[in-house]
């Protein structure tokens, strides 16, 4: 059966051929293109079961399947096709089709008038491709096939109403900003072959730590190269501006791609070479700070964001960095953990925004009112017409907002736990700690917050526009009710002792990391009174945050986007992100421009390439060519003439 | 299976494939005396024909199956592994230009059936040359070859170009063919043999004489004039413009492919002991072809003289395989002239269904926005052409590596950069057709409204794009393969007298 996992990768691959050949010949077949699009994710979905299932029975923790020999480049590299089933990749198998089987579902009712629908289903098809290509992958450069091929269908998704620029740049800007990344892990693929001879992930973990001494530079600058890499895919601290632009895109790809997915690519591939990360301690806790800095400063722009979108995508940035402060602790499966049950509960708070902006801009565009659907001020007291909606987003805001027993509670708590246990060895964490706590308060404060402004109050957006006001379809709902339930339930999986659990999870993934937690100092254990202080203290921060921002946003008369006045002082600053799209754009894009359009376009390629290099040599060759053609007048007795003269210096050249 | 070819029998089951297409095509030729009125004889003639190919190929692989090999000396024709491969290629690419025929000549209004039959005594013809053990066996098969392709290039005689062409090729040819049959007089006169392993032998064991010297420089020459080798080449793009669309398929791919076979088995049975002699020619004629045939390409317009022209440069890149004078270089002849004969067939199986009936060639401004209404067949001319260019991921890439490092390996260094710089200089013509196609908007709505692209040929086509790019990710077989059968070559040069 594990051999067979080729299968889910084969698929949605049909189904994005498929859905190509259906969006160039019959894009009005609907119809075909939902049973094609679903099915084949119900297929993988099926597939990953059997998988996981056997491989739960099987007795080897991990398992290669090797598809066919692909780069065989000389005697010591040689590359096979090949994907490594292991405890790591059959979570991220179950994860992906799942959560992405009920997201393609709710896509049937979210974008079945749209023009495109086919195109859009082949591009989502092709996405899980790639997505399981990267977990699935047994080498570096296999998976840098998927990494590379979720970058582009997130492009492509980004901008799939490209007929409106904004969209098509916030395309060009993720594609930008993964790309710096992407080079990062191409030096670290480099340096790894360089030192290791391998890029095997198997390989790579066995010989790590033989060949780089415990703190070694080289083991450093290869983790800072794929932490680079991890920044990009990953939306965090220096290159995470691109994700909230992302949100340009159809919202269940917010949901499936940057928010539940590729966007956790970054921590999955820090648990996968776990290894290398713990021969530099340093780079554990650079990626731990940066995470801990991402989750508190992404969390504080959210406070004040007014597109229900953009919150999500500012709080599915904090989130990740939640992640990568767990992985930055050592508690690797703490990471995933966090990943799984965020995969839950933020694609359940995209795919329920989505059924707000859906509904919403059904009922302004027959209302023939240009109200933004997408933002808050123009909501308010959609609880009427939405119950089922608001109920689930409610069970999705407690889940991240860290309220016991939802998921989210348990996989924060972990982070919280792991970065303060660390933080008895090393302080750097303690202050890591705080900031993540601090965020915790903030998330709590803004999903309250969004979650009033949106349901709660009386409706903002004319009496003429509620009348159309409806819930969502059940293809729309489906998925969000079984959303809500992991939600809900989603922390069983990896129970703490406290509760009586048995931590499942971190056991199921102690042979991935392994490796790298010998190689490491154990993560101290925080017992007895100050345990139970921590965790009263997370409770306490969601606890404070919902009030809080309950109590804020419905006392506050809230204006709709044409009565706002300007923001002032602090806020408006923290409205603006705190301009660093602007301090980027001077001090990145201008210069670069600048250079490219004056100094290589205008003077090295237009000048001296073109002009004088390609138009020279393009003159020359003409030239050349037309004096060719002038050889060729068609008359038979000057090619019989140019015939003799060729034998005579053959024969001249034979005899001498 | 040991076979006696001084016996007939033994001559007989050896010759097995090309007697089995001559008495086929005497067969179609019958059919086509009686019927030879509408499209459905033309259709039948032509299905008859493409059975025809397939017994020739069966009895082909039945030899190869049965392990034929000569007992003793190789008499009259080979009996090796270079021939079956050579065979199996030329019998594929006569079966695809029937296919992509078909229709062709009933749109075009050509209705007589015996071109089939003239297809297949060309195909004859080439697998005399490119099998042939001894000079009598290669004139011969290389004049059945002219002759009929003479006659095929003509075939559209109510066309003037179609007839100027033929004129054109015929007089030339004639004139090749007799540098040819001094080379090889000379070349009797001066071992007193005609079989190639034993005028072999002789070089071997004795210093060429003046007059052997003159005759190999002359037998060169009448293969530079078959593969259109600068400056033997001026003949090549009148006569692939003149000729029907098939037929110049035909002649880029089948053509140039025998008499490629035949010069590396000449080369490495007759002459392998005078290579420090020949190997100047082929770079000359490498070197100046490559450089002359991308350069003309750059400003042709019409589609047809643009690769006719591109053929002239492969044939360029082709020679470095010859020059190389090695294992390798006989495979990568093998694996690069199945590369071309694929792109070319597609190709020019595109280009065809786009010609209207009657009218003018196909010129690169008759391709703008072509994709917007032939998505699939855009796509399939784009993979072609840069198949030519040697794109990676594509089976011309393959080639042109294989081309290369056999080169390399040979110790050649200059020629493969002259192959690159041509390389370069190709990119200006193959890629203005994919951007006429897919960046250009059609000149007018009608434009590409009179299509037509039968079924067979699509089928054909396809299977042509598809290997291209196949074998251009996965060639292990078929470089397997060659492999093999280039070893098989220098293995037959030794059957018997001193080395």
């Amino acid at each position: 059966m594990v051999q067979l996992v080729w299968l889910a990768v084969a698929f949605p691959l049909f189904g994005a051929v498929a859905n190509a050949l259906l969006a160039i010949r019959r894009p009005a077949a609907k119809t075909a293109v939902s049973i094609i699009g679903v099915g084949v994710l119900a297929g993988a979905f099926v597939v990953a079961v059997g998988v996981f299932n056997a491989l739960v029975h099987d007795p080897r923790p991990s398992v290669p399947v090797v598809l066919w020999h692909w780069m065989p480049v000389s005697e010591r590299l040689s590359i096979d096709f090949a994907f490594r089933v292991d405890h790591l990749s059959a979570i991220m198998l179950l994860v992906i089709t799942g959560v992405g089987g009920l997201i393609h579902l709710f896509s049937v009712g979210y974008m079945r008038s749209d023009p495109g629908y086919a195109r859009y289903f082949a591009y989502l098809n092709l996405f899980i491709v790639f997505m399981l290509v990267l977990v699935l992958g047994a080498s570096l450069p296999v998976s840098f096939i998927g990494w590379e091929g979720v970058g582009l269908c997130s492009y492509l998704l980004i901008g799939f109403w490209y007929e409106i620029d904004a969209n098509s740049d916030a395309g060009k800007k993720a594609f930008l900003a993964n790309r710096i990344g992407d080079f990062g892990v191409l030096v670290a693929m480099f340096l790894l072959w360089w030192h290791l001879g391998t890029l095997d992930f198997v390989g790579i973990t066995m010989r790590a730590g033989a060949v780089f001494p415990i703190g070694s530079s080289a083991a450093l600058l290869i983790a800072l190269a794929l932490f680079l890499g991890c920044t990009g895919k990953s939306a965090q601290i220096p290159l995470y501006v691109w994700l909230p632009d992302a949100m340009a895109g159809p919202t269940p790809v917010s949901a499936l791609i940057h928010a539940a997915t590729m966007v956790t690519a970054g921590v999955f591939l820090v648990v996968r070479t776990a290894s290398v990360f713990a021969l530099a301690p340093v780079s554990l806790e650079v990626v731990a700070v940066v995470g801990a800095l991402t989750a508190f400063v992404a969390a504080s722009i959210g406070l004040r964001q007014y597109d229900i979108k953009k919150v999500l995508a500012y709080s599915t940035v904090s989130q990740l960095g939640y992640m990568f402060l767990g992985v930055g602790t050592g508690a690797f499966a703490s990471g995933i953990f966090h990943l799984i049950t965020h995969a839950f509960f933020k694609a359940l708070l995209f795919l329920g925004a989505g059924s707000v902006i859906h509904a919403l801009h059904h009922a302004f565009h027959h209302a023939h009112s240009d109200a933004d659907a997408q933002d808050m001020r123009n909501m308010g007291g959609l609880r009427r017409w939405m119950p089922w909606t608001f109920s689930l987003m409610l069970v999705a805001t407690l889940a991240i907002s860290g309220v016991p027993p939802f998921s989210g509670f348990f996989s924060k708590d972990e982070i919280l736990g792991a970065a303060f246990a660390r933080g008895t060895q090393h302080p750097i964490y303690l202050v890591c700690w705080a900031l993540a706590l601090g965020a915790a308060l903030m998330t709590a404060f803004y999903m309250a917050r969004l979650l009033a402004m949106t349901f709660l109050g009386r409706f903002r957006g004319g009496d003429k526009a509620a009348e159309y006001l409806h819930d969502a379809p059940w293809t729309m709902t489906g998925p969000l009710v079984v959303l809500g339930l992991l939600s809900v339930l989603g922390g069983v999986i990896n129970l703490p002792h406290f509760v009586g659990g048995t931590g499942w999870l971190e056991r199921w993934l102690a042979p991935v990391t392994e490796t790298a937690r010998m190689t490491m100092t154990p993560l101290p254990e925080v017992e007895g009174a100050s345990a139970l202080l921590l965790i009263s203290l997370a409770v306490a921060a969601a606890a404070v945050g919902l009030i809080g921002g309950w109590w804020v946003t419905s006392r506050a008369t809230i204006l709709t986007p044409a009565q706002s006045p300007e923001e002032h002082g602090f806020w408006r600053a923290v409205y603006h992100k705190y301009y660093v799209d602007e301090l980027y754009q001077k001090v990145f894009v201008n210069p670069t421009v600048w250079l490219s359009r004056r100094v290589l376009w205008q003077t090295v390629d237009a000048f001296l390439v073109d002009r004088l290099g390609v138009g020279g040599t393009a003159r020359l060759a003409e030239g050349l060519g037309w004096l060719g053609s002038r050889l060729q007048n068609g008359q038979v007795a000057f090619y019989v003439t140019m015939f003799a003269v060729g034998a005579v210096l053959i024969l001249r050249t034979l005899v001498r | 299976m040991p076979i006696d070819l001084s016996s007939p029998g033994g001559a007989t089951l050896a010759l097995l494939p090309e007697l089995v297409l001559t008495f086929w095509a005497l067969v179609v030729l019958m059919y086509v005396a009686w019927h030879h009125r509408d499209g459905h004889d033309m259709r039948t003639a032509g299905g008859l024909s493409i059975v025809g190919y397939i017994f020739a190929a069966a009895a082909t692989a039945w030899l190869a199956w049965r392990g034929a090999r000569p007992e003793g000396l190789s008499f009259m024709i080979a009996l090796d592994g270079f021939r079956f491969a050579s065979d199996a290629l030329l019998l594929w690419i006569a079966a695809a230009v029937a296919i992509l025929s078909v229709r062709w000549l009933i749109r075009q209004g050509i209705l007589a059936p015996e071109y089939y039959p003239m297809l297949m005594l060309a195909t004859v013809g080439m697998m005399l040359l490119a099998g042939a053990a001894d000079l009598i066996t290669l004139f011969l098969g290389l004049e059945v070859m002219s002759i009929s392709v003479y006659v095929l290039a003509g075939f559209d005689r109510t066309r003037r170009a179609s007839a100027e062409a033929a004129l054109k090729y015929f007089l030339i040819g004639a004139f090749a063919s007799g540098f040819l049959l001094y080379g090889i007089a000379l070349t009797y006169g001066a071992t007193g043999q005609f079989n190639f392993d034993l005028i072999g032998a002789q070089f071997a064991a004795t210093p060429p004489t003046l007059m052997a010297k003159l005759g190999m420089g002359l037998i060169l020459v009448g293969f530079a004039f078959k593969i259109a080798a600068v400056p033997f080449h001026a003949w090549a793009p009148d006569v692939y413009e003149g000729a029907p669309t098939p037929i110049t398929a035909f002649m880029a791919s089948g053509v140039k492919a025998a008499a490629f076979l035949a010069l590396v088995r000449v080369l490495a049975e007759v002459f392998p002991a005078l290579v420090d002699l020949w190997r100047p020619v082929i770079f000359g004629l490498a070197a100046i072809t490559i450089l002359v045939g991308n350069l003309t390409a750059l400003s042709q317009t019409s589609m047809k003289r643009m690769l006719a022209y591109s053929a002239i440069a492969h044939a360029g890149y082709l020679l470095l395989a010859v020059w190389a004078h090695s294992d390798e270089g006989t495979a990568a002849v093998l694996i690069y002239l199945l590369a071309y004969s694929v792109t070319i067939v597609a190709a020019f199986g595109i280009l065809a269904s786009i010609e209207r009936a009657g009218a003018r060639t196909v010129r690169l401004t008759d391709l703008e926005g072509l994709f917007s209404v032939r998505p699939f067949a855009s796509i399939g001319l784009s993979i072609c052409m840069l198949s030519l260019l040697g794109f990676p991921g594509t089976f011309g890439f393959i080639g042109k590596w294989y081309l290369l490092s056999a080169a390399l390996r040979a110790g050649q260094t200059t020629l493969p950069v002259i192959a690159m710089v041509g390389s370069a200089i190709s990119i200006g013509y193959y890629l203005p057709v994919v951007l006429a196609m897919t960046l250009k908007p059609a000149r007018t709505r009608q434009a590409h409204q009179t299509i037509r692209f039968p079924r067979p040929a699509r089928i054909a086509v396809g299977i042509c794009v598809f290997a291209i790019l196949l074998l251009g990710v996965w060639p292990n077989t078929v470089l397997n393969f060659a492999t093999q059968t280039a070893v098989q070559l220098r293995q037959s040069e030794l059957p018997i007298g001193p080395r």
